[in-house]
């Protein structure tokens, strides 16, 4: 291959490490209203009244907006294929005001500092009412967080907004109190995870203005501009066709911006005034008006007999949403479905829970979604069991684990439109992962050296694994498509919707559509992310683009291919049998005559045919394509501390064909990382009346340069062939093995086993000294700091 | 948000005192990088950047460390005696990161006495004073107990210029983070100083810690026994990053660390 | 109130508001490779040189710079190249926000340390935080630019 399979250097890389100015602020008009938002210092109030006189008279303030002041219609904000799983919860402005934080009134000025003084002189009166701020007491709490009749879902996902209940979700297979009953052994336990911030280094920003067709436009760091696109055209009443959504050089997303937030602000100033307007959020806004990992709670059963199967599997769970609905179910479910498959052998599994509302900063979309609590708790729970029944971890997921061409029922039962053929995974590469993951981190040697490494030390050295998997893309719902000319001088204009958020995606793209147009990397020019010229795509989110995206842009480049030879049939007066393309030359095989792709171009657009070849492909995945991984971990807690050090971390990802194994490969180190974060350092911390104690990256840490090890990355030779050139997808599963590999490694090195993430040192010293083996959740701290 | 009107650079201590007693809202600034977290509105912030306060300089007893020193300047600049450098850089260096360190001054952060200063509680082990424009010398542990000077100038701060050995822990949450506690232990001729700060309060003296020592000498005994009397004698407090009980826990693990540490030194020294 | 100062090699002089940050300031000067992450100095997206040293411009007063030699990305496009084609090279620059910061740190530390080690290299660049990549590939590529520069300068010598 010339292409794919190769790792040349992403088409934007040079101008991204130079400082180009690429992104939403640098290349926003200079003359943008700067637009800010007034951010609600209650968990819960409401708005008695706003005085704006003051505010309105400073010379140089545009506009002052309050929810008097705009439509009321409630939305979702999740960027999903509609009709959304979400429910309609959101105005942009309203009456109440459901979490510290949540949006009160709009300012439009000239400067920055105007619009600061402007928000300095808004006077609200708040009705403060009663937060309801722990999940676990939100059902049928007084307190009710979505009181509004305007409240609605499009589809039935249990939704009972009077009870604080966002949605229910339920699997089963099987009768699981039957093989429980039949099991040597029943494991119990609750796992807890943390609120995590996706922390992206570009925080949320927007600018629109009216085109010279007075149409509204809006150029957003967003991951999903066509879902943008509706969301706007429904919440400021304007028909779609009025708004076109733009995507420059964004500074990532890792799901943050898979919800719509910002565009909404400038969009309605230059709706209202004509003018451009550009909001950038701080660092304190993304933390306190953006979404954060949802939080869950699991509690597992695993009903195992003694040599290791594992019979049955409950879970049994409840997530907190947070003041707003946005990917409530869907990651909910996702905790379950993308989990509970990889043990296809059990007679018996059970997923069941609600996600609640609550006073709290929304819960949103996080690398992993939903996928990650489900396989922390699952795989922390397999963990623990293996410790007591005396098993290796590594034998009881080779025993168990499902295997290439296996399949189970649950996968039928969780795949949209999948029907009841069975489902083989026929591309499950999971036990090599396994396999060459125990070897390349050398297990068993390591567990050797540990036992004397750890007599007479302070430093005890422990190791743990986990397997993991996600999908590619979602079956029946998400469609990509793209559009491919061929210009003049024999170079091609791919046009995608999908959107590279800083992954290289247009690049992967391009060495798609170059393989198969069989031309040099440059000649495929890239144009994404305009939903006024490149064609639809759900956008970037559910490990999508690679398998969907690049399976429309084969769609194209065949396309395009037939076209040529079609053309070149006219060209030559012949018949498309005769045609050869290869080389970017056209050949008529009978007759022997040939020419150059780049001349054949420039005549049949100048001098005869008079055409301009494009076509478009698309895709919607019809089966389900999981990436898979096995994830190793070897840590250092310092027994006088309770620091845990990661020192080691192996993963080996089956991605079916890594179109471009570079950018993969840091794509898994990544994830890595963020999964190391996710087990040590990070935590949304919320003090008692629902303020964030963590709002700034003084206060959040993600993690710095030394505080991961060289993170060690392997990827298994996978193919699916339902992907494009084999490829499935990358994106999310990487960061799902790792806290569950981490916290098996700190029990294996000092016997204290953490079941509530962050295991923070504090929870791993005070446990450890109290000869307790499972830390205590919930630390008695002050909300003083 | 920060907010002020005047910004003043004088070039004269007298002129940058006379501000900042004429203006009741203004402030000394040192880097400034703390600034922007607080949600003051200033009238007036006062830049000592032009007086020349940025020099250390080592004399036979003590070295005088401008209070313009940046954090920076104390881990690596050459005119830092080496194993003094080697300690700053034990202290500060998991603070941030070297860019802020540049811009974080010794004045800034030993008049604000922030509680989480890892520089405050090196400072307090070594001992020695803070100089002030017009309330004078007063030493660094009186500094930090007692009440404010009003509106006064941070020039310099003067600690030991020889000593034999000195030990930073300190336990995070990850290496560029706040310390979830911070404890500092310098020996000289026979004598050691211990400081705890991150307590969450500010750095302050382990006084019967250090009377046990200074009586009994170190030795795998007396450890574990001042790490025992540390945890009683020192306040602990809880707030978002750690509890009480977490920090009492942690002090005697800091404690033997960095005593272990001294042993160690101590013993090559002696090689 | 107007400050002067040599923004990369130029004498500039501008009105500003005295509370004014310099971030925002170097970006009005069209220096829009400084990059806004943050705003409480912990990113390091934001880092220039400010009389040799790394700084951090969201939170200097712009008025600190009257007087003072700034360096930004946009000053030093050829040596950004150079470290560049390793970074995009390995992959490693991926949304590309923390680039231009990080790449002012190395320019620092090669300053300080000829052929730092892989330690100094991390400890040089704690402050500059990437979510994306992970550090580990961005380590590779660092070592890799430095191999090749110093491998030039021992060959250099020996042939002298």
């Amino acid at each position: 291959m010339k292409h794919v399979l190769n790792s040349p250097p992403k088409k934007d890389g040079m101008q991204l490490v130079q400082g180009y100015p690429v992104y939403t602020d640098d290349i926003a008009p200079k003359n943008a209203l700067i637009v800010k938002v007034l951010r609600s210092p209650h968990a819960f109030a409401r708005i008695k009244t706003i005085k704006t006189d003051t505010a309105k008279k400073i010379p140089g303030v545009v506009c002052v907006l309050t929810w008097k002041d705009v439509p009321r219609v409630p939305y979702t904000r999740a960027g999903q294929c509609y009709p959304e799983l979400s429910a309609y919860d959101k105005f942009i402005l309203d009456e109440y005001v459901r979490h510290v934080g949540d949006d009160v009134a709009i300012v439009a000025a000239k400067d920055e500092a105007t619009a600061d003084k402007a928000l300095r002189l808004l006077k609200v009166d708040y009705e403060i009412l009663n937060p309801v701020l722990d999940m676990e007491n939100a059902i049928d709490h007084e307190t009710v967080v979505h009181p509004e009749p305007e409240l609605f879902t499009h589809i039935n996902v249990g939704c009972e907004p009077k009870r604080n209940i966002a949605c229910e979700v339920g699997i089963e297979l099987g009768n699981l109190d039957e093989a429980l009953a039949n099991s040597d052994y029943v494991f119990k336990a609750r796992y807890n995870t943390q609120a995590q911030a996706q922390a992206m280094l570009e925080s949320q920003r927007s600018y629109s203005y009216l085109d010279q067709n007075g149409r509204l436009t809006v150029v957003s760091s967003t991951q999903i501009p066509y879902h943008t696109r509706r969301i706007l055209a429904r919440a400021l009443e304007l028909p779609r066709h009025q708004i076109r959504v733009m995507k420059p050089r964004i500074g990532g997303g890792f799901g943050s911006k898979q919800t719509a937030h910002s565009e909404f602000y400038p969009a309605l100033v230059t709706h209202l005034t004509g003018k451009p307007a550009k909001i950038v959020y701080s660092r304190k806004d993304v933390f306190r008006g953006t979404t954060s990992r949802h939080k869950m709670r699991f509690d597992i059963t695993l009903g195992m007999d003694n040599e290791g199967m594992i019979k049955a599997i409950q879970m049994d769970g409840l997530s907190d949403t947070g003041a707003y609905g946005e990917h409530a179910q869907t990651t909910f479910g996702a905790a379950g479905k993308k989990v509970l498959t990889l043990y296809n052998k059990v007679k018996a599994c059970k997923f069941h829970g609600r996600v609640v509302y609550s006073n709290n900063v929304p819960g949103g979309a996080l690398r992993g979604f939903g996928v990650t609590q489900g396989t922390f708790a699952l795989e922390s729970a397999i963990n623990e069991a293996c410790r007591t029944l005396n098993l290796d971890p590594i034998e009881v997921r080779r025993m168990n684990m499902i295997k290439k061409g296996e399949t189970t029922p649950l996968i039928n039962m969780t795949t949209k439109g999948a029907g009841d053929e069975p489902i083989n995974m026929d591309s499950c590469l999971l036990e090599n992962c396994v396999a060459s993951g125990m070897e390349l981190f050398d297990w068993d040697a390591k567990k050797k050296k540990h036992e004397s490494l750890n007599q007479d030390s302070h430093l005890k050295y422990g190791v743990g694994m986990a397997i993991a998997q996600q999908g590619s893309g979602l079956p029946n719902i998400d469609m990509a498509s793209a559009t491919i000319r061929l210009n003049d001088d024999g170079f091609f204009t791919l046009l995608t919707g999908s959107t590279d958020i800083g992954t290289g995606s247009d690049t992967a793209m391009a060495q798609i559509a170059a393989e198969l147009l069989d031309v040099p990397l440059e000649k495929v020019i890239v144009h994404a992310s305009d939903t006024d010229t490149t064609p639809y795509d759900s956008g970037a989110y559910a490990s999508s683009t690679t398998y969907t995206t690049g399976n429309a842009v084969i769609d194209a480049a065949n396309k395009m291919v037939t076209a040529i030879r079609e053309t070149g049939a006219k060209f030559f007066n012949s018949s498309p049998e005769n045609i050869l393309y290869k080389d970017e030359t056209i050949s008529c095989e009978s007759s022997g005559e040939s020419i150059d792709l780049a001349s054949f171009s420039n005549k049949i657009m100048y001098n005869m045919i008079h055409t301009q070849l494009s076509v478009t492909g698309s895709f919607v995945p019809k089966k389900t394509a999981p990436p898979y991984m096995a994830g190793f971990a070897e840590v250092c807690v310092n027994t006088r501390t309770g620091e845990t050090k990661v020192t080691d971390f192996v993963g080996v990802v089956d991605c079916g064909t890594p179109i471009n194994p570079n950018l993969a490969r840091i794509q898994a180190e990544g994830g890595i990382s963020q999964g190391i974060g996710m087990a040590l350092i990070e935590d949304v911390q919320v003090s008692d009346n629902g303020t964030l104690q963590t709002d700034t990256f003084m206060t959040y840490k993600i993690p710095a340069r030394r505080d991961v090890p060289n993170i060690r990355v392997a990827l298994a030779k996978g193919y699916d062939e339902t992907g494009p050139f084999g490829a499935k997808s990358i994106g999310e599963v990487v960061i799902n093995t790792v806290a569950p590999a981490i916290t098996d490694a700190i029990e294996n090195a000092i016997g204290v086993r953490i079941r509530s993430l962050p295991a923070t040192p504090e929870k791993v010293l005070l446990a450890s000294l109290e000869g307790v083996r499972v830390a205590e959740e919930n630390i008695e701290t002050s909300s003083s700091c | 948000m920060l907010s002020f009107n005047t910004y003043h650079r004088p070039q004269a201590l007298e002129s940058a005192y006379e501000i900042l007693n004429k203006h009741k809202r203004s402030q000394v600034i040192g880097g400034g990088a703390f600034l922007r977290m607080g949600n003051r509105k200033l009238t007036d912030v006062i830049d000592l950047s032009s007086l020349n306060l940025d020099t250390v300089q080592t004399h036979t007893d003590q070295i005088e460390i401008g209070a313009m020193t940046t954090f920076h300047t104390l881990e690596s600049g050459a005119h830092i005696p080496q194993k003094h450098r080697a300690f700053f850089k034990e202290s500060l260096g998991q603070i941030v990161g070297i860019q802020l360190r540049n811009m974080v001054t010794v004045g800034g952060t030993v008049y604000s006495r922030y509680g989480f200063s890892d520089l405050n509680t090196a400072l307090l082990a070594f001992g020695g004073a803070v100089h002030l424009y017009k309330s004078g010398q007063i030493s660094i542990e009186n500094f930090f107990e007692q009440s404010l000077p009003d509106r006064d100038i941070l020039i310099k701060v003067c600690i030991p210029s020889a000593f034999d050995a000195a030990s930073f822990k300190s336990a995070r949450l990850s290496t560029a983070d706040y310390a979830l506690l911070n404890l500092a232990v310098t020996f000289t001729s026979g004598q050691y100083r211990i400081a705890v700060g991150a307590r969450p309060h500010r750095a302050k003296l382990a006084l019967e810690t250090m009377h046990l020592l200074n009586s009994k000498g170190l030795s795998h005994e007396t450890i574990d026994q001042a790490a025992e009397t540390l945890a009683m004698e020192m306040p602990f407090g809880s707030n978002r990053l750690a509890s009480s009980t977490y920090r009492q826990a942690v002090s005697k693990g800091l404690l033997k660390e960095a005593l272990n540490s001294i042993l160690q030194e101590v013993h090559s020294n002696e090689n | 109130m107007k400050i002067k100062f040599k923004l990369n090699g130029q004498a500039v002089e501008t009105d500003i508001r005295p509370d004014a940050f310099l971030i925002d300031v170097l970006r009005d000067l069209d220096c829009l490779g400084v990059k806004k992450g943050c705003d409480t100095g912990t990113c390091g997206a934001c880092t220039i040189h400010v009389d040799g040293k790394p700084a951090l411009a969201c939170v200097q007063l712009a008025a600190k710079a009257d007087g003072q030699e700034i360096l930004t990305i946009e000053g030093v496009r050829d040596q950004a190249k150079e470290i560049g084609r390793y970074l995009v090279a390995e992959g490693v620059e991926q949304c590309g926000y923390c680039s231009p910061g990080t790449i002012m740190s190395i320019l620092y530390l090669e300053e300080q340390i000829a052929n730092p080690s892989d330690e100094e290299i991390l400890y040089y660049l704690n402050g500059n935080l990437c979510r994306c990549s992970g550090y580990t590939g961005q380590l590779r590529a660092i070592r890799a630019y430095m191999d090749s520069k110093y491998k030039e300068v021992n060959k250099n010598e020996t042939c002298a």
